[in-house]
């Protein structure tokens, strides 16, 4: 979109809105559809990515996404819903990846208390530390959790979303985020809230 | 005027009768619910419930995972519940007097033995142990620190020496076996 | 440190790598689809028993498949409940027991 935006970017030319991208992928125009990828591959391959923490395969499952977004881009009503899409669609073939056996792999949770971990620890790599702890958890879980901070969605979102009902999504996000802290405390750092 | 008995509460004698171990159960279980509000002020929470139907289908993911699950399987086998609150606050004062003593009274009642009683600096540690005939039924762990609350209930016999020597049993689970 | 502000750092967006768009627009010109799951097609006669007996089948497969590998993600989630539960049983005996042994130290040897 930004692409054709810059494109468009003259004073004579209108610059198209989303929704007139949009129409404009669903009548068939190839350069549109591409400016939706780009427009939203961070999004696609961003959920992707933290729920798999594998770079390969997240960037096999976002290219699907893509995929049946061409394939169903006639459902699609706007530049809104279609951002909803995405996230449902991404959302639901993660959980599908991983429950595939051709895709399952072992996920270590830890609930061991490391007594090493007593001494406080400087981490720069916290950010990759929390990416895989956050993988750990379980699907449904670990999607609301990447949902919730990535996307920075409010729970009724997430719920719609991922089709749960609302108080399951708050408990699953409860019980991740004293996961989390918990296996942060194991491992050394000082959390506050 | 003749009291009769209502239909229900034949029902629960005779359960009683032919299923003693409700009974027992049923003392050693005690209410945690009104602690729940607690979680929205913690700054960490753990809320456990595991009943015996669920310690059953838990039982072979503990096997074969190192630590030494012999005998951690032998400290669940007498067990029959788990019920766990715990919070941590950021500051005193989140959780009141009354919230704690809602918990000591029902572990007043008779069958309830205080084993344990520690006071000091604000702190309350205390361990209750419920006895029928003889044979331990069950445990209440009440700790109340400044800025944190454990309360504990296990439905069943434990063994307390083998609870405070846990560490070593603990199983890992997931790839780091 | 604020978990929820280092969750949102942690976990921005994430660009694909070089190329993804192109890769993406060439699957799709190469015809390839990604398999959906289908509407059921029109069948006749015999045909029909027969493809709802192997759809129900697979399906009922595929939902005890799914209906297992839930209880045993059910059953492994509570397992790891009992173990932290005891963790934290454990941890306030074995407080409460240090306690009381200094506590009767303290008292023996005030006796002396």
């Amino acid at each position: 979109m930004s692409q054709m935006l810059t494109a468009a970017a003259s004073p004579d030319v209108p610059v198209p809105s989303e929704d007139d991208v949009l129409a404009q992928a669903r009548a068939g125009v190839p350069e549109a559809f591409a400016a939706l990828v780009r427009e939203h591959q961070a999004m696609v391959f961003g959920l992707a990515y933290h729920f798999l923490q594998s770079w390969s395969q997240a960037e096999e499952l976002a290219q699907d996404v893509f995929l049946v977004l061409h394939q169903n881009l006639a459902r699609i009503e706007s530049a809104r819903h279609l951002v909803l899409w995405l996230r449902r669609v991404t959302s639901n073939r993660c959980i599908d990846w991983v429950r595939s056996p051709r895709n399952r792999r072992e996920v270590s949770m830890e609930i061991v208390h490391e007594p090493a971990a007593a001494a406080r620890l400087q981490d720069p790599m916290l950010d990759a530390l929390l990416r895989r702890l956050v993988a750990e958890l379980p699907p449904h879980p670990r999607i609301v959790v990447t949902l919730r901070f990535q996307e920075d969605l409010d729970l009724a979102e997430i719920a719609t979303i991922v089709d749960m009902p609302l108080n399951t999504v708050k408990s699953h996000l409860r019980r991740s985020l004293e996961v989390l802290r918990r296996k942060l405390a194991d491992r050394g750092h000082v959390h506050g809230s | 005027m003749n009291a009769r008995p209502s239909i229900s509460s034949c029902v629960l004698v005779l359960a009683y009768v032919l299923f003693p171990g409700i009974a027992s159960a049923q003392g050693a279980r005690i209410q945690m619910d009104h602690l729940s509000r607690l979680a929205e002020k913690a700054t960490e929470s753990v809320d456990v419930t595991v009943d015996s139907a669920m310690l059953k289908k838990s039982a072979g993911f503990l096997a074969g995972r190192g630590g030494d699950s012999a005998k951690l399987q032998e400290l669940i086998d007498g067990i029959r519940g788990i019920y766990v609150k715990h919070f941590e606050f950021d500051a005193p004062g989140a959780y009141t007097d009354a919230d704690v003593e809602a918990v000591r009274k029902q572990v007043a009642r008779e069958g309830w033995s205080r084993i344990v009683g520690v006071k000091e600096k604000g702190q309350l540690t205390e361990i209750y142990l419920w006895k029928e005939g003889g044979t331990n039924g069950g445990l209440v762990v009440i700790a109340a620190e400044a800025n944190e609350l454990t309360v504990v209930n296990i439905v069943g016999n434990v063994d307390l020496a083998s609870l405070a020597a846990l560490g070593p049993m603990i199983p890992k689970f997931g790839k780091d076996k | 440190m604020d978990l929820e502000r280092e969750l949102r750092q942690a976990l921005t967006r994430k660009s694909p790598p070089r190329g993804f768009d192109e890769k993406v627009l060439g699957r799709i010109a190469s015809g390839e689809k990604v398999a959906l799951p289908k509407p059921p097609a029109r069948w006749t006669g015999y045909a029909l028993p027969v493809a709802a007996s192997l759809a129900i089948v697979a399906g009922g497969s595929f939902y005890f498949w799914q209906h297992e590998r839930q209880r045993q993600m059910d059953a492994e989630q509570t397992a790891r409940n009992v173990v932290l539960a005891l963790q934290i049983t454990s941890a306030k005996v074995s407080a409460v027991q240090m306690k009381v042994q200094e506590i009767s130290r303290y008292e023996r040897q005030a006796q002396y």
